[in-house]
């Protein structure tokens, strides 16, 4: 029988916590591999346009050069399907392409999904062209030209979409939409000075250092912030968008045109990748979230000795957050295979 | 002479956003701009000596000016006594009393 060459650690997912694992692995010469599904490594972030709440470009952090790898260590275009203990000691991981691969850990990074904006049909995704979501937004500030003849005058945020809304399935904060969506509302307001910019919100969550700064900011330019929900929405003739809410802080119910609105989709836990964790074993909540042993003190181990989870596959996070995450995991799987003498 | 038709017809109480430039909000913005920076605590109206016995609520009539509901506004205010305790609590250093003093005066 031939033998099978082992990785030390295997790497699934090629976002910002992965390649920052990888980068960390490199820096401690432990081998190791990355499996990307997608042609190209970046993950979400490579689709954002800035950073909150630096307004840094996406790109600028994709490059820098802690996140920078030997291009020879990543596999793109492979999907992980299954992961499974061989004689109870190694890992192996198959492919959607037949690949298998053996290492002595692995570290799961294979993030998030954004929540699919168009199941909230009251909110006109995918029907009224003037609905659009964050990402796309997004999308839309590389082609600002495009973005200023969408926007119009008057432009809407919808917080909260499919977040903290059991209609959904789906207790959890995403936490990052409510600070994403007061930069993306300054960016607008830097592309359209004489827009008018709304806000509905439920709650602000502005948790981070810098944030509530930012949101003053907001303030200041004139963004206006709605306390509530929007019920439904609907288009006229004008293919103008008639948005209905009720202002909660004066108990009254409002009704606002605009041209274009946008669709705050929280994180959500990636579906696609539940049969790959079930296969593991790994145990995980039922938002889809892994979940951990020890919250508190091992925030990055999994149910299965030897798996880490590290990003936004075990909830939402920030990059900063994420970027601690990675080095702090990194630190474990170092322990673990030295503790194996692997 | 008011017919009774044995029903009446209610006003809809629905309010229509659609900021219209040069507004009392927008004159008051410009004069103390902080007006922008509220978030609604409620500081201002958890302190105010004539909320205790009337309906006084500075924070409510900051909302109530942005949605061009002025008259409603004034009359919130209008047992305000000025006497500044809403301008020491506020968490955003919204001067407060002074846009009160503005408002009544306009």
């Amino acid at each position: 029988m031939s033998k099978e060459f082992t990785y030390r650690v295997l790497i699934i997912g090629g976002g910002v916590a992965a390649l920052r694992c990888a980068s960390l692995l490199e820096a401690k010469k432990i081998e190791y591999l990355l499996l990307e599904r997608e042609s190209k490594v970046g993950g979400h972030v490579a689709q954002w346009n800035t950073l909150f709440p630096e307004g840094i470009e996406s790109a600028q952090l994709i490059n820098s050069p802690s996140l920078s790898i030997n291009p020879n260590r990543i596999s793109t275009n492979k999907r992980a399907i299954s992961i499974n203990k061989r004689d109870g000691q190694l890992f192996e991981t198959k492919t959607e392409c037949g690949r298998s691969y053996l290492s002595n850990s692995v570290i799961v990074a294979t993030g998030f999904e954004l929540f699919d904006a168009s199941l909230k049909e009251e909110y006109g995704y995918s029907l009224f062209p003037g609905v659009i979501t964050n990402a796309n937004l997004e999308e839309l500030f590389v082609r600002p030209k495009e973005l200023m003849r969408m926007a119009g005058e008057k432009i809407a945020f919808l917080h909260c979409v499919g977040s903290r809304d059991s209609k959904s399935n789906n207790m959890g904060c995403s936490k990052v939409c409510c600070i994403t969506a007061v930069k993306q509302a300054l960016k607008i307001k830097e592309l359209l000075p004489h827009s008018s910019i709304w806000l509905f919100y439920m709650d602000l969550r502005m948790f981070g250092r810098g944030y509530e700064e930012l949101y003053l900011k907001a303030q200041k330019e004139g963004v206006r912030f709605v306390r509530g929900r929007v019920s439904e929405v609907s288009q006229n003739h004008k293919s103008e968008l008639t948005i209905k809410a009720e202002d909660t802080l004066i108990s009254k119910p409002i009704k606002l045109s605009v041209d274009m609105l946008v669709l705050m989709s929280g994180m959500v836990s990636d579906k696609s990748n539940l049969p790959l964790l079930k296969s593991a074993s790994v145990k995980f909540g039922k938002d889809g979230f892994i979940d951990s042993p020890n919250l508190y003190s091992l925030p990055s181990h999994t149910s299965v000795e030897g798996l880490f989870s590290v990003g936004a596959v075990n909830g939402p996070k920030t990059i900063p957050e994420l970027m601690g995450e990675a080095a702090a995991a990194i630190c474990e799987v170092e322990k673990f295979l030295k503790e194996r003498s692997l | 002479m008011r017919e009774d038709f044995g029903f009446e017809i209610y006003v809809e109480k629905r309010v229509t956003i659609d900021r219209s430039k040069g507004n009392l909000f927008e004159k008051l913005s410009q004069i103390e701009p902080d007006i922008l920076n509220c978030i609604g605590c409620g500081s201002c109206s958890a302190t105010c000596s004539a909320a205790l016995f009337t309906g006084c609520s500075f924070r409510e009539a900051i909302l109530l000016l942005e949605r061009d509901m002025e008259n409603e506004a004034k009359m919130l205010l209008s047992p305000c006594m000025l006497c500044g305790k809403c301008t020491i609590v506020c968490p955003r250093g919204i001067n407060c009393r002074a846009i009160i003093f503005n408002l009544l005066k306009s």
